[in-house]
C-alpha cells in the first residue's frame, strides 16, 4: 500500500484531486502533500461546468448551497451556440434529453421527420432546460416521473480560483495527514534503476519524497511528460484552435442560466455569467487569425469593463499517450487538453480522479491497472474530441479560410462513421461509458443543420398531420411550463443569502459519468 | 413521403428463422415489406433446450419470456475443478457495500482477512435478479414465433436446400432458388441458416485460433423428467463440458467434447456484406455454454430493425452492424475462452481482451469496462471466481477503510 501521495500543482485539478483523496482516505495513515507555486500561478480560466460536477461534490459530502456561495456560482442549464450553423442562427444545447422516447423510437426521429415535412420546429424547443434558459428561469428537475419536467439536469458557472480555495479548506480542516507546501519544484528525483519518481526538490532546497505522484502541474506536465517522457498525441489536425485570450468583465447577467459560445471567423468566444462578474474568452487558431486581430475582435464584443489584463494562453489539442506512467498519473491539463467548447476539462479531471480511485491497487505493481486507466482515458478523450469536432463540421459556414479548412479536413474515422451513420440511417451510434449521450449527439447534429436521408418508418404509427400537430402541442406545453417557472435570480438570491433550505435532487449519475 | 417497400428473403430454419420473421414483420410493419421465409430442414439443435439471461435484447425476446414466465431461471450452476461443488452464476449484480467500495473489492477483503467466508456465489442467492433468465425448449417456442410471423404476413416456403445465384460481378446475391425451383430475388437476403449457406458464397469464414477455443463435437440427449426445480447446470471436467437443462417436460443434456475436430469457432468478419446479412447461427459458430446464439441473433435483429429500409445507401449501416455483431461475438467467445482455460486439461491461450480482464482481476480484483457490453462486469467477476482465479489484493481505497467495517457490511448482506 502506498504511504505517501504527492500532488504536484494547486490549480483546479490539484485541489479536486486532493479533496477527493483526502475524503476517500480519511481514516487511513496515507500522507497527502500538495505542492503549489504562487510564482507560477494557475491557468486562471475554467469556469463553466457540466452536471457531473454535482456527483463529484455529492460524493465528497459537499453541500450544494455552501459550494455555490463559496464560488459565486450561478446555474447552468446548457450552452447557447450562436453563429455556428450560420451567422445569425442560435440554439441551446441543454443538459438532458430532447423530448422523450416513445415505445417506438427516440424523440429525434419524430423531430427529424417533422422537419422534413416542413414544420418549423427547432430541436431545442423540446427541452424544458433550453426553454427555461432562454427565458432566464430556473427550477430543479422534478424528482418524480420520467417526462420533460424531470429529464434534464443542471451544472454551474463558478469562480475556479474560489472553488480551489473552497476545496483547500476542506482538505486542511478535515484531513489530519494533509500538508500543503508552497514552493517551486526545481528538480525531480528518480530511482536510477526503475526510473520511478522518488521525490522533488524545491527552489529553497527543501526535498520531499513520496511513493506515488499525481501530476497536476498544468500544461508543463512536469512529472508525466518532462520527467517520465509521456508523449503528447497531437489532435490539432482536427481541432486547430491553439490560443485563447481571456478577461473578466464587471457586468452581471442575473437571469442568464447558460453559457454562450459565439462562433467567429477563426474560432469562437465564450461568455460565462457568474454571480459577481462575467468570464469572457476568445478561442482562435493562429494559422487563421493573428493575436492582434483576435484582441480587437474580442474587445469589440465585450459587454462590460475589463476587471483584469488580458490573459493570453497558448495550447494544443492533445492527450498523453499514457496518462499513468510508472508511479505517476497526470490529471488535468498535464494529462491533456481539449478546447472548452463543451466545458469538458473539469469533467476530465473528475473522471480521472474517480477512475484512479477505483483502480489504484493496494500494492505497488500497477501494470494492469495503469493499462486499463490509460485505455479508458484515451477512449474518453477521443469521444469528447469527436463531439467537439462535430460542432465545427456540421455547419453551413464556409465564410473564412478557417471554416473552409474544417469543411475539407479529413475527419477521425470514428467521427466520420458516426456522421455518416446519422446521414444514412438517421441513428446515433451510442455508448455506455463516456460523455455525451444519444440526445446530445442528435441535438447538436440536427440543430446545426445536419441532414439525414433516412425517414424512420418506426414513427409512422402517426400520420404526417398527427405528427406535426402533436409535436406543436408538445412544444407549447413545454413553453407554458417554462413560463410558469420563476426567474433564476430569485432562487440565486435566496441561496446566496442563505434563506432557502437545500432541496436539490440527487445527481443521477453513475460512477463513470453516465446518466443512470 | 414514402420509403421504398423492401423485399426480404430470410433463409434458415427453426427458432432463429421464426424469431427473425416475426420480429422483422412487426418492426418493419410501416414499411409494408414483403417477407418470405425459406425454411430449410430442421437443424438437430432445434430439439435442444436453451437458456437466456438478462440483459435481454428488447424487444426481440419478450415472447420467449412471456411464454415461459413460469420457469424463471435464477442461476446456472457451474462445476469446474476450482468449484467442484458447483458455483451459482447469473448476470445480475451482487450488492452494494458502500459508496466507495464495490462488492468485488469488499469480498476480496473478506477472503484475505477471514477464515470462514461464504463463497462468492452465496451472495447471488440473496440478490435474485429482478428479471430472471429463462430456459426453454426451442421447438415449443419456434411454434409460437412462427404462428406470429404468419399472422403478420410472412410467407413460409419449405425447401430442402437453396441454390445461390450471384450477381454478374459476384459481389452480391442475385437470387436464391429453392429445391422446388422457386426463384427469389430480394433487396435483402437475411441468412440465419446453420453455417450461413447463403453468405458463404460472398465471403470465407474466419476461424478463432484453436489455442483459444479448441475444436469440438457435441452429443445431445433428452430424457424423462427426473423431478425437482427448473435448473441449469454447466459441468466442466478434463476435455468435456456438459450443459444440463431441467424443465418440467424433461431433462436435456448437451455434451461438448473439446479437442475433437468436428466444429470450429468460426464467424463471418463482415456479417453484413452487400445485400446479404448473416445473423445468429448464420453468422457464427461458438460453443453455447453461457451465451446462446439466440441471444446474439436477438441483438442483431434489434439493430437491423433500425437500419433496414430507411435509406437506399447502406455502407455505414453495414459497418455499424458489423461492429456491433463482432463485439457481441467477441464477448461470447471470450466467455467460452475464459471458462475453458480455467477448466480444461489442455493449456489454452487467453484472448487479448481476456488477458486484460484476468490481469486486472488477479492484481486488485478490478473489472474492465466495455462499451455496450453483452455481458455485465459482475458476470465476468462471477466467472473469474467460478474458474478459480484469485485476486492478489484489492484496491487502495478499500484497503484504507477499516476491514472490520467492510467485513461486517458484506456479511450483513447475507442476513438481510
Ligand atoms: C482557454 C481555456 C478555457 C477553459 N475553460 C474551461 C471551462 O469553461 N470549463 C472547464 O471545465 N475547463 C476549462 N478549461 C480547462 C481548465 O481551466 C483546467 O482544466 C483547470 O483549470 C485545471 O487546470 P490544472 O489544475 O490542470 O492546471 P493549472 O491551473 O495550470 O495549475 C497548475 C498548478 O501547478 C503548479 N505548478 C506548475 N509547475 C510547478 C512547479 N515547478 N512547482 C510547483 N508548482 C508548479 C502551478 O503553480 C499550479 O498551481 C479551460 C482551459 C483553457 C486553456
Amino acid at each position: 500500500m502506498i504511504q505517501k501521495l504527492m500532488i504536484v500543482g494547486g490549480g483546479t485539478a490539484g485541489w479536486m484531486t486532493a479533496a477527493a483523496f483526502c475524503h476517500l482516505f480519511q481514516d487511513s495513515a496515507l500522507q497527502i502533500t500538495l505542492i503549489e507555486s504562487e510564482a507560477i500561478g494557475t491557468i486562471g480560466v475554467g469556469e463553466a461546468t457540466i452536471p457531473h460536477i454535482r456527483y463529484f461534490n455529492e460524493r465528497l459530502g459537499i453541500s450544494e448551497h455552501e459550494f455555490m456561495r463559496a464560488t459565486n456560482a450561478t446555474f447552468k442549464l446548457g450552452i447557447e451556440f450562436a453563429d455556428w450553423k450560420q451567422i445569425g442562427h442560435s440554439y441551446i444545447h441543454p443538459f438532458g434529453e430532447m423530448g422523450f422516447p416513445t415505445k417506438h423510437a427516440p424523440f429525434y426521429h419524430y423531430w427529424s421527420r417533422a422537419k422534413r415535412l416542413g414544420a418549423s420546429l427547432s430541436a431545442d424547443e423540446f427541452s424544458l432546460a433550453a426553454q427555461m434558459a432562454r427565458l432566464g428561469r430556473f427550477t430543479y428537475p422534478s424528482k418524480k416521473g420520467s417526462g420533460f419536467l424531470s429529464n434534464f439536469s443542471y451544472a454551474f458557472h463558478l469562480d475556479a480560483s474560489k472553488y480551489a480555495l473552497f476545496l483547500r479548506g476542506l482538505c486542511e480542516r478535515n484531513f489530519r495527514n494533509f500538508t500543503r507546501v508552497e514552493g517551486k519544484i526545481e528538480h525531480v528525483r528518480q530511482d536510477s534503476e526503475t526510473g520511478d519518481i522518488i521525490g522533488v526538490t524545491l527552489g529553497d532546497g527543501l526535498t520531499l519524497s513520496a511513493d506515488f505522484f499525481i501530476d497536476c502541474s498544468g500544461f508543463r506536465s512536469l512529472l508525466l511528460c518532462q520527467t517520465l517522457g509521456a508523449n503528447p498525441i497531437d489532435m490539432s489536425e482536427h481541432l486547430p484552435c491553439n490560443s485563447a485570450i481571456a478577461a473578466p468583465t464587471d457586468e452581471t447577467y442575473p437571469n442568464v442560466p447558460y453559457s454562450r459560445a459565439t462562433a467567429h471567423a477563426a474560432g469562437w468566444q465564450w461568455r460565462i455569467p457568474l454571480r459577481h462578474r462575467t468570464g469572457n474568452g476568445f478561442v482562435y487558431a493562429t494559422d487563421f487569425m493573428s493575436d492582434s486581430e483576435a484582441e480587437q475582435l474580442f474587445d469589440g464584443n465585450l459587454g462590460g469593463e475589463k476587471l483584469a489584463d488580458l490573459n493570453l494562453i497558448r495550447f494544443q489539442a492533445r492527450r498523453m499517450d499514457t496518462s499513468w506512467r510508472k508511479n505517476c498519473v497526470g490529471i488535468g491539463l498535464s494529462g491533456g487538453f481539449l478546447e472548452p467548447l463543451e466545458s469538458t476539462s473539469i469533467h476530465l479531471i473528475q473522471a480521472a480522479i474517480l477512475k484512479l480511485a477505483e483502480l489504484l491497487p493496494g500494492h505497488k505493481d500497477w501494470r494492469a491497472e495503469s493499462e486499463q486507466f490509460n485505455r479508458e482515458m484515451a477512449d474518453l478523450y477521443e469521444k469528447i474530441r469527436d463531439f467537439l469536432v462535430l460542432h465545427y463540421r456540421v455547419t453551413e459556414r464556409a465564410d473564412s479560410e478557417f471554416w473552409r479548412y474544417i469543411k475539407n479536413m479529413r475527419l477521425p474515422d470514428s467521427l466520420d462513421q458516426k456522421i455518416n451513420l446519422l446521414r444514412e440511417a438517421g441513428i446515433v451510434d451510442t455508448y455506455q461509458h463516456g460523455l455525451f449521450l444519444e440526445a446530445s449527439w442528435a441535438l447538436v447534429y440536427f440543430a446545426q443543420g445536419g441532414e439525414t436521408a433516412a425517414l424512420h418508418h418506426r414513427t409512422c404509427h402517426l400520420t404526417d398531420r398527427e405528427l406535426v400537430e402533436q409535436l406543436k402541442n408538445f412544444r407549447d406545453e413545454i413553453a407554458n411550463n417554462a413560463r410558469g417557472v420563476a426567474p433564476q435570480s430569485e432562487l440565486l438570491d435566496q441561496i446566496h443569502e442563505g434563506t432557502v433550505t437545500e432541496q436539490w435532487p440527487q445527481s443521477a449519475m453513475s460512477l463513470y459519468g453516465v446518466f443512470s | 413521403m414514402k420509403n421504398k417497400t423492401p423485399t426480404i428473403a430470410l433463409i434458415g430454419s427453426g427458432l432463429q428463422l421464426s424469431m427473425c420473421a416475426s420480429f422483422l414483420a412487426e418492426k418493419l410493419q410501416y414499411l409494408k415489406p414483403t417477407i418470405v421465409a425459406i425454411q430449410l430442414p430442421p437443424d438437430e439443435r432445434e430439439s435442444h433446450v436453451s437458456f437466456l439471461f438478462p440483459p435481454f435484447a428488447e424487444p426481440a425476446i419478450p415472447l420467449i419470456r412471456r411464454e415461459l414466465s413460469e420457469v424463471g431461471l435464477q442461476k446456472i450452476t457451474i462445476t469446474t475443478p476450482a468449484s467442484p461443488s458447483g458455483f451459482a452464476f447469473n448476470f445480475s449484480p451482487y450488492g452494494v457495500v458502500s459508496d466507495a467500495v464495490t462488492f468485488h473489492h469488499a469480498y476480496q477483503v473478506c477472503r484475505q482477512q477471514e477464515a470462514d467466508v461464504p463463497s462468492y456465489d452465496s451472495f447471488l442467492a440473496i440478490t435474485p435478479p429482478p428479471s430472471p433468465g429463462v430456459v426453454y425448449l426451442r421447438k415449443n417456442v419456434t411454434h409460437e414465433y412462427r404462428h406470429l410471423a404468419v399472422r403478420r404476413g410472412v410467407t413460409y416456403v419449405p425447401s430442402k436446400d437453396v441454390t445461390v445465384v450471384l450477381s454478374e460481378d459476384e459481389k452480391k446475391i442475385f437470387s436464391v432458388q429453392t429445391s422446388t425451383r422457386q426463384v427469389m430475388t430480394a433487396d435483402y437476403f437475411i441468412d440465419c441458416s446453420l453455417g450461413g449457406v447463403v453468405m458463404q458464397h460472398l465471403q470465407k469464414k474466419a476461424v478463432l485460433s484453436e489455442q483459444m477455443i479448441p475444436s469440438w463435437s457435441w452429443d445431445y440427449r433428452f430424457g424423462a423428467f427426473e423431478g425437482g426445480p427448473v435448473e441449469s447446470e454447466l459441468k466442466l471436467e478434463r476435455m468435456m463440458v456438459k450443459r444440463i437443462g431441467r424443465l418440467s417436460c424433461g431433462r436435456a443434456e448437451k455434451t461438448y467434447i473439446f479437442g475433437s475436430p468436428d466444429r470450429l469457432c468460426e464467424y463471418f468478419e463482415r456479417p453484413w456484406l452487400a445485400n446479404c446479412v448473416a445473423i445468429g447461427s448464420g453468422f457464427a459458430e461458438v460453443p453455447e455454454l453461457l451465451v446462446d446464439l439466440d441471444q446474439i441473433l436477438a441483438r442483431q435483429l434489434v439493430t437491423l430493425s433500425w437500419l433496414l429500409g430507411v435509406s437506399s445507401e447502406t455502407t455505414h449501416s453495414a459497418r455499424y452492424f458489423n461492429m456491433l455483431s463482432m463485439r457481441d461475438f467477441g464477448e461470447a467467445a471470450d466467455m467460452v475462452n475464459l471458462l475453458l482455460r480455467g477448466a480444461l486439461d489442455q493449456p489454452l491461450e487467453l484472448t487479448e481482451s481476456n488477458r486484460r480482464r484476468v490481469e486486472l482481476f488477479r492484481s486488485s480484483a478490478g473489472t474492465v469496462k466495455e462499451n455496450n457490453a453483452l455481458i455485465s462486469e459482475n458476470a465476468w467477476t462471477g466467472l473469474m471466481h467460478a474458474v478459480g482465479y484469485t485476486p492478489r489484493n484489492t484496491n487502495a481505497v478499500t484497503e484504507a477503510i477499516d476491514s472490520r467495517i467492510i467485513i461486517n457490511r458484506t456479511k450483513s448482506l447475507l442476513s438481510r
